[in-house]
């Protein structure tokens, strides 16, 4: 090969490698559909917020929304009748933590609805989203005492990932301000907008989540009535409240309970329904609750239960046993009834007129001025329940004559029975109730078992520990908050033994 | 590839000589081992200018015409063989060695580039078909576990089609997915797993990419570390694994082959189980003297509370709604009602083997039928194969056909292309579930259980019918489990793949020292899951759920190679681009309620669900290598890559060096003993990308609607707006020895790595209102050595004794990650996470753990409770050190045997089967000593492999003398998740084989068969040693619910493994 010719094919072989080179460089250089590449084609650039108040709401049940579980075994409805002894009465610091999950992560949803309306135009959607926000924290608040609230929500935009706790008084005054806040816009008029389909509480109709609003204040400030610090201002808020009724309605039939009804789709069944289709032998009928029933001969009792298979009688089962079952089967004991327990598109109820009543005989009791005299409210509330369960007015007149008589010299104690009893399948505020009141008082009366142990059915035979001589008193704060947020949660835990022992809420009585 | 380039220089040389000849120069060059021809060995004229030479023909056959006279010498040379200089003749017999094992050995390298093995600056070692395929494993997985020093395999459980996990050089990344690149031929290929189930309690393995490709077409593996993988830049991290498949070979001719074989799989290493009392509960001589009063044990075990009468399984007789083995005492005599006695008393009776009646011998069969031809142009190889599965669990099965052509056609002097195609379709009819669920029938078999079941009348009774034609469900219990025999039969979950993978390239050689290449590799694959249920308690309206996932990956690279020689400088270099496009997508449908039972269709079902999810990545990259060689005893190599990818914003650079030094040849140092000795070094920087859409905030539906209301949310995690790639930076030092004329070969490596800028999705406190933040930061260390000695023990003339030892150990540490953040959870199940802790190596088991004193010693109250404190550290789950044995013998001429030895020391593993059946009352260890006949005191009497103590009177701790019963005791009181953690190190004889070659003599009368080989293998065959910890004796390479990082160090109620024993036939025709 000559040289020239060498360095001819140099040439040409130096010309395919550049050009080689330059098809390289421009086929790497040629990044601009980068970024559409990688955009996520199955996600939603904005979403409609009815579509994502529709979302919360769900989801907030999911949750929220009464199951059966410690909380309805700790309301006295039913109880964990298999394989009782293991749990021995004691949550771990992670069975509450989806409920907790989902209060602080449906909060930004929530914001993020308020963020894109303007408040003008979207008055409605506004209010219901911050009344959500602030219903969920009222849960929060009351299940666990101090919780993360002022700096709470930061890491949504990049800021603080560690939140301080708030004292549980605080975050009260916080979300009753909220809650006025709310009801005084809409007592100035309900907005314009449409709520949209995505309003699974009230179908769209804004008067009645205006309803719900009061109805939660007079909750929130009777939870706090016995407080010193707080009972003037519970006082001022009933009187508000009831001294103005157009300005600031409430829940006063059952036509205007809030429930979330569910759709009954495979994913979406009622929560009862559901445990019944996988956990079938898990939970049967509270003792405390059927001997009330059978006490008071109350007509609700068929709805409320089933009789128990073997026997065809109504028999509760024993908190806290040292052998399963007492001793017996699983068909020796009564299940809740069909409507609770076996319709996948039942409900999940929030806030029923029954406890507005309730609440108003307890303030009347309290010699508060809220138009009604207790016997009157107690009346009302008894019959509310009774339509609740697919009874009527009438048989409630009859019961009401009967063994549901109010009873003036003993008023508080008939208030919180019924109260109790009203609040079937919200475990949640039955077991604030017990908190509060004490109430219903046979939880702590002692009774014999088939092993000859008597003690009180809480903590019943297995108490695991001396300081665990009581229905918890709080949620254990979660295994997440331990992992993620120590300094802030363990300081929050000072005073907490057990978890769930040693230090109660602020408003919470208790044996 | 080498031997193809070879192939071109020599035509390329024949084409420029010019015509002054003097002689002629032929002959025949042979395979010194078999006498074969070899086809394609350049022969060159020593001193000619312009050089002259040519190639051996089909035949092994060459000829030089018009050599010069005064030219008396030529050199013959073959890759992978010594070359030799001979002088010039006619019809010469010129017989080529095999070169001297190591010195000269050829390895194919990143991109599939052939280099001589001395020349690289990092640790790479491969493994040839004989290795892999000499025992038959069942996969590739398998055929390679043991044989990498430094590579952990783990394969999961003992089902059919399950997949695996290879990790290189210890676990560096907090990812799931840390598993290597695996490249088939230069085409990166996928190799994901694909699952359905929660991904914690429970799923069904589908399997792994690799399981498609089919162990007897491959040629060789080679395992790329660190250093040598930096070519392959952001996805290099893990290491590569390059697999070579075989092409026609290098002999002329056309030969055809057949290789197939059948092996039996039985299940081994069942948990240690109870066999002295059955079902129930308090049904004990403990329980009975505490509540029986008058009764004798008789009465108080038949009749209710505490005794055992069966009626429907649910309730309504004496305690037959329980799942556990807490009930009265077997073999005494006793009689009561069972679910098998149509309402009889029977004798109450052990079934010790009752677990392993329910399985059946598994029975695996290949066949592979192949065609190699090769000639002057075209280098061929075709294969059809068959492989078909029987598990052991009863109705699991896997079928996969394949068919693969490798082919290389020389078009002319400067232009030749490859073409290579793989397609493989896999069929399950069934394939079990894992873990934590309904259709998992070991949750009721050996966890959740009666000891006394008769699993014979479930087997016979399974499918029985009503009158209506309905099934009754025929089980044991009829509250929470289904008949194990239901579940496998009805509730099947099914699988179809079709993938199809290869290349097409194009070479271009304008010039003995340079060539392009253009090339265009696919992998695609369809496959389909379809899971049904019947019946069973998670679905009590029967489940019917489908999902089809499709996937391609395209790659195009155009390639620049240069070679050339300057005295004794030898340079070669590459320069390419890469372009690479990956689509995902996956269609599911699932609905958890059925109108009529049985029928899985879309009108059948109740509200059906349809979810779709999809991923595109595109990348861009340019990269290069350069390598300078020095008289064949100093070699530096430098790398570089640039790559832009469309999940990160920045563009990143990869930079790698390494060095390699022969000093025997530079020092002139060989003596007898010492044959060889190379020292290595370099650094290299790879690194690990990331998935799509993890730079912004999206919003997502749920997947079903409620009330036909789409329900949409903002995504809760927050996203890294600039997130980068992981970045790994690896240094390493090795040394290779030869000794005994290199009869005894050492290799050894030390590599340090850092692995930072972590992709850390860092969960948060709930309360900030975020799950999660996407972060880079933290480092992780590796440390590691590896070491391979391998030696010819003996070399005679009828019994040669080769032996090779592995040995690897990886200490990782956590050094960081991310500010304020001291742990990191990767994998978790049933409370237990594995943690990256900071300060502590990679893989800690986190959980509950008793409080103890000084001396360790569990501080139990005088109720006998001890105290848990969460969150604790109860283990690790990286093992200590791995080694492998292995001896291959060949004897009497004809004969082959071999086996090898497979040991983990450390690496602990918590145990769902340990925690369930403790508490069920069915582990052996529930029932030891007489434990539940009287009040027991613990660590004397019972869990006396922990030490408990007790405070006195004074204050002070004092050994426990606390009574408690075993019930009470497993139930519940001392369940504390360290409890479950046993050390995972294990003894196992691996693989063993005998092999017989036909004599020639014995084949020449067939007049067909040209060779013929006959076989008898064994894999798993004996779990020889465990760890005393392991007090259940639970195979430690039984898994959990996920193959990937996340389910390391995690035992689900995993299918038992088997051990596999059958035989193997070759033959050639």
């Amino acid at each position: 090969m000559s040289n020239l010719k060498f360095k001819s094919k140099m040439k040409k072989i130096f010309k395919y490698t550049l050009l080689a080179a330059v098809a390289a460089l421009s086929l790497s250089a040629c990044t601009k559909d980068f970024e559409k590449i990688n955009t996520d084609p199955d996600a939603y650039a904005t979403a409609p917020v009815t579509n994502m108040l529709g979302y919360c709401i769900e989801q907030m049940s999911v949750n929220w929304g009464d199951e059966l579980s410690r909380l309805s075994d700790w309301a006295g409805y039913t109880t964990l009748g298999y394989d009782a002894e293991r749990f021995n009465y004691l949550p771990t610091n992670n069975e509450f933590g989806n409920k907790w999950y989902q209060t602080y992560t449906l909060y930004p949803e929530l914001q993020d609805i308020i963020n894109r309306t303007d408040p003008t135009t979207f008055k409605n959607i506004q209010n219901v989203a911050k009344l959500l926000q602030n219903f969920m924290l009222f849960l929060t608040v009351d299940s666990w005492g101090d919780i993360p609230y002022s700096e709470a929500f930061q890491g949504v935009s990049g800021g603080n990932i560690k939140p301080k706790f708030d004292d549980a008084e605080s975050v009260y005054n916080a979300l009753a301000a909220n809650l006025k806040e709310i009801a005084d816009s809409w007592a100035t008029g309900l907005g314009d907008d449409d709520l949209g389909d995505g309003d699974f509480l009230f179908g769209g109709d804004v008067e009645g989540w205006q309803r719900f609003c009061n109805s939660l204040r007079l909750r929130m400030a009777m939870r706090l009535s016995g407080m010193s610090s707080q009972t003037a201002k519970s006082k001022a808020t009933f009187e508000e409240i009831l001294g103005n009724p157009t300005k600031y309605p409430v829940i006063e039939e059952s036509s205007q309970n809030c429930e979330f009804w569910w759709d009954g789709s495979a994913s979406y069944r009622e929560r009862w329904y559901n445990n019944r289709l996988t956990r079938p032998n898990d939970f049967q009928m509270s003792e405390v609750f059927i001997r009330r029933m059978k006490q008071q001969d109350d007509p609700r009792l068929p709805v409320f239960a089933l009789p128990a298979a073997n026997s065809g009688e109504y028999v509760g089962l024993l908190h806290g046993c040292q052998v399963n079952y007492n001793g017996g089967a699983a068909a020796d004991y009564s299940y809740p009834g069909d409507k609770y327990y076996n319709d996948p598109a039942g409900s999940s109820p929030y806030f029923r007129a029954a406890e507005t009543w309730f609440l108003i005989a307890e303030a009347a009791q309290k010699g508060w001025n809220v138009g009604y005299t207790a016997e009157q409210a107690y009346n009302n509330g008894v019959t509310c329940s009774f339509v609740d369960n697919d009874l009527t007015a009438t048989d409630a007149i009859a019961y009401l004559a009967d063994k549901g008589k109010f009873d003036a010299s003993n008023a508080l104690d008939c208030i919180y029975n019924e109260l109790w009893v009203a609040l079937y399948k919200q475990g949640q505020e039955a077991w604030c109730l017990y908190r509060r009141t004490g109430y219903p008082t046979t939880l702590r009366e002692p009774v014999t078992y088939s092993t000859g142990t008597t003690c009180a059915q809480y903590p019943g035979e297995k108490k695991a520990y001396a300081e665990c001589d009581d229905l918890p008193y709080r949620f254990p704060y979660p295994n997440n908050e331990f992992q993620y947020n120590e300094d802030n949660v363990t300081a929050a835990s000072e005073g907490i033994v057990h978890y769930c022992y040693g230090k109660k809420l602020c408003w919470a009585k208790q044996q | 590839m080498k031997a193809k380039y070879v192939l071109l220089l020599a035509c390329l040389l024949r084409w420029t000589s010019m015509a002054f000849a003097q002689k002629r120069v032929s002959g025949q060059v042979v395979d010194g081992d078999e006498g074969e021809p070899i086809i394609g060995a350049t022969v060159v004229v020593k001193d000619s200018k312009p050089l002259l030479g040519t190639m051996t023909n089909a035949d092994g056959r060459f000829v030089i015409e018009n050599v010069p006279s005064n030219l008396n010498t030529i050199i013959v040379s073959y890759v992978g063989m010594k070359t030799q200089q001979v002088s010039a003749g006619q019809n010469l017999k010129i017989t080529l060695e095999s070169d001297s094992k190591q010195l000269n050995e050829v390895v194919v390298t990143a991109l599939g580039i052939s280099r001589s093995k001395k020349s690289l600056g990092y640790a790479q070692q491969e493994v040839k078909a004989e290795q892999l395929t000499a025992a038959a494993p069942a996969s590739i997985t398998s055929a390679l576990t043991g044989k990498v020093a430094g590579t952990q395999i783990n394969t999961f459980g003992g089902t059919v089609g399950a997949s695996s996990r290879i990790s290189i050089r210890g676990n560096s990344t907090l990812n799931a997915d840390q598993q290597p690149l695996i490249v088939v031929d230069g085409v990166p290929i996928n190799n994901s797993v694909n699952r359905s189930g929660d991904g914690y309690y429970n799923g069904v393995d589908y399997g792994s990419g690799l399981n498609d490709i089919n162990v007897e077409d491959i040629e060789s593996i080679d395992i790329l570390k660190g250093g040598a993988a930096a070519l392959y830049g952001m996805r290099a991290a893990n290491g590569v694994v390059l697999i070579t498949t075989k092409n026609g070979g290098k002999k002329g001719g056309t030969k055809i082959s057949y290789d197939g074989g059948v092996t039996f799989d039985r299940v081994s290493n069942i948990p240690l189980l109870q066999n002295s009392y059955g079902q129930g509960h308090d049904g004990d001589e403990y329980h009975w003297k505490l509540y029986g009063g008058s009764q004798t044990y008789e009465q108080y075990a038949t009749t209710a509370p505490y005794g055992f009468a069966y009626a429907d399984g649910a309730g309504s007789g004496i305690n037959d709604d329980w799942d556990e083995s807490w009930g009265p005492r077997l073999d005494i005599g006793i009689k009561t009602t069972q679910f098998d006695s149509n309402g009889e008393a029977t004798p109450w009776v052990s079934r010790p083997n009752n677990v392993r009646d329910f399985f059946q011998t598994g029975v695996t069969q290949n066949h592979m039928v192949s065609i190699a031809s090769v000639s002057d142009r075209a280098n061929v190889r075709a294969s059809l194969s068959y492989r078909g599965q029987k598990g052991t669990v009863p109705n699991t099965d896997q079928e996969r056909f394949g068919g693969t052509i490798n082919s290389e056609v020389k078009l002319n002097k400067m232009v030749w292309m490859e073409a290579n195609a793989n397609y493989t379709h896999t069929n399950s009819d069934n394939l079990i579930g894992q873990g934590y669920g309904g259709n998992n029938p070991m949750i009721s078999l050996l966890q959740w259980t009666g000891r006394q079941i008769n699993m014979q009348s479930l087997k016979e009774n399974w499918d029985q019918k009503d009158a209506e034609g309905n099934y009754t469900f025929y089980n044991w219990n009829s509250n929470f489990h289904m008949n194990p025999y239901f579940n496998v039969y009805e509730n099947t979950n099914s699988y179809v793949k079709d993938r199809f993978f290869g290349k097409g390239s194009l070479f271009f050689q304008p010039a003995d020292w340079v060539k392009f290449e253009g090339r265009v590799g696919i992998d695609t694959y369809n496959d389909k899951t379809t899971e049904h249920v019947y019946f069973n308690f998670d679905y009590p309206d029967g489940y019917f759920g489908q999902r089809m996932i499709s996937n391609t990956e395209l790659n195009a690279d155009f390639l620049a190679m240069f070679d050339k020689k300057w005295g004794k400088l030898d340079f070669n270099a590459i320069l390419g681009a890469n372009y690479r496009d990956n689509v995902w997508a996956s269609d599911a449908l699932a609905c958890d309620g059925l109108t009529v039972l049985g029928t899985y269709t879309i009108s059948n079902a109740t509200s059906p669900v349809p979810t779709m999810d999809h991923s595109h990545i595109r990348s861009n990259s340019v990269y290069g290598s350069a390598s300078f060689g020095w008289a064949e005893q100093l070699y530096l190599d430098v790398t570089a890559r640039n790559d832009w990818s469309s999940t990160i914003k920045e563009d990143i650079f990869y930079p790698s060096f390494s060095l390699s030094w022969l000093p025997f040849e530079s020092f002139q140092l060989k003596s007898d003993v010492f044959s060889f000795l190379k020292l290595r070094g370099g650094y290299a920087e790879v690194g690990n990308a990331t998935s799509a859409y993890r730079n912004s905030y999206y919003y997502y539906a749920l997947s079903a609607p409620f009330n036909n209301v789409p329900l949409l949310y903002k995504s809760k995690a927050y996203p890294n707006f600039d997130l980068k790639p992981e970045r790994t930076r690896t240094w390493e030092v090795g040394m290779e020895l030869g000794m005994f004329n290199n009869r005894l070969h050492l290799d050894v490596a030390y590599y340090n790595k850092s692995t930072v800028d972590q992709i850390l999705n860092v969960n948060t406190a709930r309360s900030s209102g975020i799950t999660s933040v996407l972060i880079n930061a933290g480092e992780i260390t590796n440390k590691g050595i590896e070491v391979q000695l391998s030696a010819d023990l003996v070399q005679t003339k009828n019994f040669n004794w080769n032996t090779t030892f592995n040995f690897s150990k990886d200490e990782s540490m956590v050094v960081s990650l991310a500010d304020g953040l001291d742990h990191y959870d990767m994998g978790w199940t049933w409370g237990i996470s594995t943690t990256a802790n900071v300060g502590r190596p990679w893989g800690d088991i986190t959980g509950s753990r008793y409080l103890r004193d000084d001396n360790g010693a569990i501080i139990l109250d005088d109720n006998g409770m001890g105290t848990l404190e969460s969150n604790k550290v109860i283990g690790n789950i990286t093992p200590d050190a791995m080694l492998s044995w292995r001896h291959d013998f060949n004897f009497l001429k004809n004969f082959n045997a071999g086996f090898m030895l497979d040991m983990r020391l450390g690496g602990d593993i918590w145990s769902q089967t340990m925690s369930h059946t403790y508490c069920a009352g069915s582990a052996a260890i529930t029932a030891e000593n007489g434990i539940r006949e009287k009040a027991v005191v613990p660590g004397k009497d019972i869990s006396t492999n922990f030490s408990f103590v007790q405070k006195n009177a004074a204050g002070d701790f004092v050994p426990a003398t606390v009574e408690v019963n075993a019930q009470d005791w497993f139930e519940w009181m001392f369940t504390g998740n360290e409890v479950y953690v046993f050390d995972g190190s294990f003894l196992k004889l691996r693989e063993v084989y005998l092999g017989y070659d036909v004599p020639k003599q014995a084949l020449q009368k067939t007049k067909f068969i040209n060779a013929a080989k006959i076989s008898f293998v064994g894999n798993n065959l004996a779990l020889l040693w465990v760890d005393k910890s392991n007090v259940m004796r639970i195979d430690p390479e039984t898994g959990g619910v996920r193959s990937d990082t996340y389910g390391l160090g995690f035992e689900q109620a995993a299918t038992p493994s088997c051990s596999s024993y059958g035989f193997k036939v070759n033959l050639t025709f």
